[in-house]
Formats: C-alpha cells, sequence, structure tokens
C-alpha cells in the first residue's frame, strides 16, 4: 500500500527519499477501528496525535439537545491536532465514521518529524493551514449555500482530497457515508438530505452505484456547487 | 449513531435490532416535486410528524416557489405504501395599494 501520507504531503513540501523513508516508518504499526467508536470525547485529554490510514473519520459536537453537529472529516492521509500536547481537553469529540486504520502517534514522534527533518515540518505546516481553509469553506457553506450546492460542493471537495491519496479516481470514489451523517454535516434534516440527493440524482449531477459516488461530468457539478479548488491548496509543489 | 450505508436504490437494511420504521417523503415544492425513495426511519409517529413539518420551512429557505399564493406539500408514505401524513406550508403576498403587477413592471 502507498503511504497516504506521503501523497498528501508532497502537496505540501519538496520530500527527499529520506523524508519518504521516516513517513513510512510511522505508518508500520496501525489500529483496526470499527466503525461508529469515539476516538476521543469531549474534555478528555489529547495523547495521540493521530493518522488515518484507511475510513473516515469526523470531529464533532454533541448539542444540549442530543443533536449531532459534525465539523469536519478526516481522510486517509490526514493528520490530526499535531500540537494536541498543548492544550489540555479536547474541545470536541473524534469518531469513525467507518470501519478505519489508524496510526496512533505520541507527541515526541512529531517533536522528531518537526525538529529534524524539515521538508516534514513544512508539509505537516502546509496540512495545518489546509485543514483551517477548508473550515472556513465549510463555514462559507453553512451559513450561505443552499442545501444542494452545500451538498454538491462537499462531493466535490471529497473528490479532489481522495483524488490526493489515489482512492477516487477522476470521477467517482468510494462513499461510506450514512444520510444521517451526512445532514449532521450539512446541518440539514436526513429527510432534506434525501430529497437534495434525489434531486441531483434525477438531474444527472451524480450517480450512486455499488457503494461509489459517480460524478458524470466533474466540471458541470463544480459549477452548480460554485465550487474553486483554490482553498486546498493542492498546486504548491 | 446508524450503521447505514448509502446505496443506489436507498440504504441498507436496517440493523435487526431496530424497532424503527421506514417512511417516505414526497415533497412538492411548488418549483419541483420529488418522490422519495430512499425513505428515512423514525421510532415514533410524532417524529414523523415533528420532520415532515421541518422539513416545509427548511427547503422553502432555498427554492421558495413564484406567484403570490404558492405552496409547498410533504405527503408521507409508511414502508407499505400508504400515505400516513401530510403537511403544507403556503404563504400570502399582496401588494396593499391598487397599482396592479403589469404597471409595476
Amino acid at each position: 500500500m502507498s503511504n497516504p501520507l506521503t501523497l498528501k504531503l508532497e502537496h505540501g513540501s519538496k520530500l527527499t527519499p529520506g523524508d519518504r523513508q521516516r513517513l513510512d516508518a510511522l505508518i508500520q504499526t496501525s489500529c483496526r477501528i470499527e466503525a461508529g467508536q469515539d476516538l476521543i470525547r469531549e474534555n478528555d485529554p489529547p495523547e495521540h496525535v493521530r493518522l488515518i490510514l484507511e475510513g473516515f473519520v469526523c470531529r464533532y459536537k454533541i448539542l444540549e439537545d442530543g443533536r449531532r453537529s459534525i465539523i469536519a472529516y478526516l481522510v486517509p492521509g490526514d493528520i490530526c491536532d499535531l500540537h494536541v500536547a498543548i492544550l489540555r481537553r479536547m474541545d470536541h469529540a473524534m469518531a469513525t465514521l467507518t470501519p478505519c486504520t489508524i496510526v496512533f502517534m505520541a507527541p515526541d514522534v512529531i517533536a522528531d518529524l518537526t525538529t529534524n527533518y524539515p521538508r516534514i515540518a513544512h508539509a505537516l505546516w502546509w496540512s495545518t493551514l489546509v485543514d483551517a481553509a477548508i473550515l472556513r469553506e465549510w463555514l462559507v457553506s453553512l451559513g450561505q449555500r443552499p442545501a444542494d450546492q452545500r451538498l454538491a460542493h462537499l462531493f466535490c471537495e471529497l473528490l479532489l482530497r481522495l483524488q490526493t491519496v489515489r482512492i477516487a479516481d477522476e470521477n467517482s470514489y468510494p462513499l461510506p457515508l450514512t444520510q444521517e451523517a451526512l445532514a449532521d454535516t450539512l446541518g440539514i434534516s436526513t429527510v432534506h438530505v434525501n430529497r437534495v440527493l434525489q434531486q441531483m440524482r434525477e438531474d444527472g449531477l451524480v450517480v450512486f452505484r455499488d457503494h461509489r459516488l459517480i460524478i458524470p461530468d466533474v466540471e458541470q457539478l463544480k459549477e452548480f456547487a460554485g465550487f474553486d479548488s483554490n482553498y486546498l491548496h493542492l498546486d504548491g509543489m | 449513531m446508524s450503521e447505514r450505508v448509502l446505496t443506489p436504490g436507498g440504504v441498507d437494511a436496517r440493523p435487526a435490532w431496530s424497532m424503527c420504521m421506514r417512511y417516505y417523503f414526497d415533497i412538492d415544492s411548488g418549483q419541483r416535486a420529488i418522490r422519495d425513495q430512499i425513505g428515512s426511519e423514525f421510532a415514533r409517529p410524532e417524529d414523523v410528524r415533528a420532520a415532515a413539518i421541518r422539513v416545509l420551512p427548511d427547503i422553502a429557505r432555498d427554492e421558495w416557489p413564484d406567484g403570490d399564493c404558492p405552496v409547498m406539500i410533504v405527503k408521507v408514505r409508511d414502508h407499505k405504501g400508504s400515505y400516513v401524513f401530510q403537511a403544507s406550508l403556503s404563504l400570502v403576498a399582496t401588494w396593499l395599494n391598487a397599482v396592479t403587477d403589469d404597471e409595476r413592471r
């Protein structure tokens, strides 16, 4: 298996063979975790930095009335909370949305990377900035985009993020998310998600087959969503 | 958290322990009617009612039909195909002076 972290970080820095070797050493030991498991809960003291090798993870918060708000997806190659050792308590929770393979790293592993591998350090900064940019774009979606564009925008974003780590091909990828997860991500009800999905399907913008999302005309979907990939900063290297 | 996954025709079969029933929400926004082929699960009839009512203003925010008295309708089918609930949302809009719309344009 190619290392999804390396595939991703190549966009943030010019890595050397030595850098790649170090990144490969990171992923030698990983854990398999079932879907729907909390990795860490709100107010827990964070102990590890996590790297996703397979599957989808989300960041979420639970509101007082029990509703869930999903505020980020982590896909293979995504590394989260690099400087987690600085914060004493988690202000949100993380859970697996699908079965996942995850590497748990102690903070001193990150300290080694950032101290002794300057190009990896640069790429990790890049990935942290991209994470913030994605959050800004989600904020724009939630605040201003209608539900159908919001969903289309998410589909476009996932296409590019999953292409980076060779999970998506030119116009399709496995989408193992439930209606509930999509609803909690877009801030709409499952009934509304269904309507929007079926509307997009009727219009030929998306096709679902064998748990894959197929986008027959990527440019058309991008135009529909008002999607500009600049915030993913994939053209750096 | 649910373990169901989106598939072409809907979602995977619900877990055996689930007491939920699947309901289908056919919604005509006045601009567009879509027959629900995916459905959503609910444990209690009052949750079905609440979901049907909530979706109307949610959709109205994005697609409000033209005209002075548009109506948005949701009809809910149960798993046997019988309609069990209906709700509608209407807007009444009117000018308060005598000028006609044609003159206004």
